[in-house]
């Protein structure tokens, strides 16, 4: 007898609607920089655009990863110490050699690939709840690049510390990179047999396993991509930085989790879009620029960004 | 005609227990090809452990599998689908966010290097849906604003999309009505038609003579009998099902029954039942409710306290129940006591005393603080009177055993003092000594003026406790029974009877 429906209001109907198909955080996105353009006319200048997406690029790479770990049903907490782990090996050990720049993204890209596949057999093979066992290497990672040095090491070659800022006008390059990612995960996501078994195996593990997926081999690689992609940003903000701080990746991990929600993917699994996470990617970002532009003090940042976070949360996701 | 065929599924000597529940000892059975075949038996019996084992959900403790002849292990249901053994379950494995085609295709997505081809999907989804008659089925729909009866006719897609060799169907029939349930009985001819082996696990007597060619029986985990449904009569099902002769049973409780403590009038658990249940419990008497899982008999005790919403209104005493829930209704005289006191009714790593005191806590407090003395005192008063059998008041629940956290269940919302006990399944999982101690306290209980509704599939119990026996199928009332009538074949014909035209 409980028929689907019939919510209180169609105002909330609608909000469902708009959170079910992740553009939620693009709403709220489009609204916050339409009125600051009118504010200020320095925010959609090309340069201060440019300077905004470049912004993303980290917490893109982070968030992409842990929308797919959010979306089996997972939860990812290591991917913010892992890049901080990455980004102290990539300088250190290039340490502005250009011939080393290679084979270090590929060591590095490799050390988050391991990382997650241990994460992913913990889960799957041990049964530890991921949040646990992302916890734990949370500590271990972070531990390990203050290990490393508590103080920035390294340094990168010029031509990779340029790279951030290749671009046509208000695109920089490496941002069209992130978007290529994107793209290429969301037809992933949408179109191939992995997509499919992975929203079954967020959705319901146990049907999944009982109409004969495999349910253990989709958790395991979906940590896999997110380590490779947590060590991915780690290389990027050490080119960003041009050196390696043990803290550099700090607070990832809450970002990105805080984008899949805005974006509208559901914390226990199974719904929810990259097209919407992304949204959120860009609304953390926008409003970390304009505090910057307006001068406003960052721990004002944090509170007025618990407010658009519960505002959005309360309006467009859905309740379970 | 397919007596001759050969066998396609074949089990040998199947054992299988869950800790101390012997749910298979030495079960034997075969299906051949083309032959759709019915298994049943009680509640319990083993049917879905079998149907489980078959489908790679459980692996046995010992015995032997054959597929084709071939011995098989299915640690997996993939490796059941792998070697053509799929199965259509009875809870709903459809994922309510996935569209139709997605959860019909869900684990065989037509694909040309990993990419899903969705032209093929639609096609073959639309023709499976065709198949079964369900052209109102949108395959691009949500299947979360799909009907219940909709949701298995997708289940039932997906099984047919397998193209098994092997169909273990695990009551598909339970929520299907009229003229679904006639072209569900189509295609499974025409599957065995085509050589498909259907296992049909069904209560439904009356639809099992029409679908299928033999028939299996189980019993406490071993198998009755087994052989051609021609050469089965009704009733001769119904009596193998419950076979076991009636124990002797518990002194019989007093009969004289005074005024009515709760009345209910027009509770309706199911949109077609025109009238509703109508229910009276009178002073010191146990009324039983027999039927078969999910025909509703929690459901009718939980309309009573209105965490199921009835058009119906319930009467306490001459009063009309008004708030709703466990609580509430505790305060009105009404204790429900759950099935499952795992998870329902006990916190299981808190304190005896704990437990006892949660329902009254306000009872034995001043200020929010709870009262030592008191406490004690209730806690004393409740363990004498059930006889817990426990070293200390302060030892957790589940350190006891079965029938002993029953009891404690029993003393929690007797600390209530309630007028009217509503209890499901109050015998599951304990064993004999603490049967008998419950019985003797609900006995008890009776004497004193307490109104008891007792749900039980423990039908030797059942009659012996009860005054009169309430059948219900399918969310209805389907008949009573005086205690002179109750017999276990009298309630059983009327659990799994004719199915009603409507």
């Amino acid at each position: 007898m409980t028929v689907q429906g019939a919510a209180p209001g169609q105002l909330r109907n609608l909000a469902e609607r708009i959170a079910e198909t992740g553009a939620a955080a693009w709403i709220v996105v489009l609204c916050l920089a339409a009125a600051i353009g009118v504010e200020s006319s320095l925010f959609l200048s090309s340069r201060n655009i440019a300077n905004l997406l470049s912004e993303t690029v980290v917490l893109g790479l982070v968030t992409v990863g842990e929308a797919l770990v959010m979306l089996a049903g997972q939860i990812d907490l290591s991917v913010g110490s892992l890049a901080s782990l990455t980004a102290m090996l990539s300088a250190g050990l290039i340490n502005g050699r250009s011939d080393l720049v290679a084979p270090v993204l590929l060591l590095v890209l490799a050390l988050g690939a391991v990382v997650g596949a241990i994460q992913g057999t913990l889960v799957t093979r041990f049964r530890v709840n991921s949040f646990i066992v992302t916890l734990g290497s949370y500590y271990a990672l972070q531990g390990l690049a203050f290990a490393y040095s508590q103080t920035p090491v390294g340094s990168v070659p010029d031509w990779l510390a340029n790279i951030p800022y290749l671009g046509a006008g208000p695109l920089p390059a490496y941002f069209v990179g992130l978007l290529l990612l994107i793209a290429v995960v969301s037809w992933v996501l949408r179109r191939t047999v992995v997509g499919r078994h992975l929203y079954a195996v967020g959705g319901d593990a146990e049907v999944a396993r009982m109409v004969g997926i495999r349910a253990r081999a989709v958790v395991v690689t979906v940590f896999i991509v997110s380590g490779t992609l947590a060590a991915l940003a780690g290389f990027v903000l050490t080119m960003k930085a041009t050196v390696g701080t043990p803290s550099a990746g700090s607070g990832l991990e809450l970002d990105a989790i805080t984008a899949c929600v805005l974006g509208g993917i559901s914390l226990s699994g199974g719904r929810g879009s990259l097209p919407g996470a992304v949204g959120g990617v860009i609304l953390l970002t926008l409003i970390q620029n304009v505090f910057t532009l307006l001068h406003i003090s960052s721990y004002f940042h944090n509170v007025v960004l618990a407010f658009v976070i519960l505002a959005a949360v309360t309006v467009f996701v859905r309740r379970d | 005609m397919p007596m001759t065929a050969p066998a396609v599924l074949e089990v040998e000597d199947l054992h299988k227990s869950f800790g101390p529940v012997r749910a298979l000892r030495g079960v034997d059975f075969v299906c051949r090809r083309g032959v759709v075949h019915a298994l049943v038996g009680e509640n319990g019996a083993g049917k879905s452990t079998l149907v489980g084992i078959l489908s790679g959900v459980h692996l046995p403790d010992r015995g032997r599998l054959l597929v084709e002849g071939r011995p098989r292990r299915f640690a997996s249901p993939r490796e059941a689908l792998q070697a053509g053994v799929a199965a259509v379950y009875q809870e709903f494995t459809v994922l309510p966010h996935l569209t139709v085609t997605d959860n019909v295709l869900l684990g065989q997505e037509p694909a040309r290097w990993g990419v899903v081809d969705r032209r093929r999907a639609r096609e073959r989804v639309k023709a499976v849906l065709d198949e079964l008659g369900a052209h109102d089925i949108d395959p691009r729909r949500p299947a979360r604003t799909l009907s219940v009866s909709q949701r298995q006719l997708v289940e039932i897609a997906r099984a047919l999309t397998l193209e098994a060799r092997v169909l273990i169907m695990d009551e598909p029939s339970a929520v299907l009505a009229g003229k679904e349930l006639a072209r569900l009985f189509q295609v499974i001819r025409r599957l065995a038609e085509r050589g498909v082996s259907i296992v049909y696990v069904s209560h439904r007597l009356e639809e099992i003579g029409t679908v299928a060619d033999e028939i299996t029986i189980l019993r406490d985990g071993t198998v009755v009998s087994t052989g051609p449904i021609s050469s089965y009569r009704r009733e001769d099902i119904i009596r193998q099902m419950v076979g076991r002769s009636l124990r002797t049973t518990a002194s019989v409780p007093i009969e004289d029954h005074g005024e009515t403590v709760l009345s209910a009038r027009g509770l309706r658990l199911v949109p077609d039942d025109p009238h509703g249940i109508d229910l009276d419990l009178h002073r010191g008497e146990v009324v039983g409710v027999a039927g078969l899982m999910g025909s509703g008999r929690t459901r009718l005790a939980r309309a009573l306290i209105g965490l199921v919403e009835t058009p119906g209104r319930v009467e306490v005493e001459g009063r009309t129940l008004r708030q709703t829930g466990v609580r509430a209704a505790a305060r009105q005289g009404v204790a429900f006591i759950p099935e499952d006191r795992k998870t329902q009714g006990l916190a299981l790593d808190l304190s005896v005393e704990a437990n006892l005191s949660l329902p009254v806590v306000d009872r034995i407090s001043r200020f929010g603080v709870i009262s030592r003395v008191a406490q004690r005192g209730l806690v004393q008063g409740l363990v004498r009177r059930l006889d817990i059998r426990l070293a200390s008041p302060r030892q957790p629940v589940r350190s006891l055993s079965g029938g002993n956290q029953q009891k404690v269940l029993l003393g929690k919302w007797l600390a209530t003092t309630p007028r009217v006990l509503l209890l499901d399944e109050p015998f599951r999982g304990v064993d004999v000594g603490a049967k008998a101690e419950i019985f003797s306290v609900l006995e008890e209980l009776s004497r004193a003026g307490m109104a008891t509704l007792l749900i039980s599939s423990d039908l030797p119990e059942l009659i012996a406790l009860s005054h009169r026996i309430l059948v219900m199928r399918d969310g209805r009332l389907a008949g009573e029974l005086s205690r002179a009538e109750a017999s276990e074949e009298a309630i059983m014909a009327l659990a799994v009877g004719r199915r009603d035209a409507a």
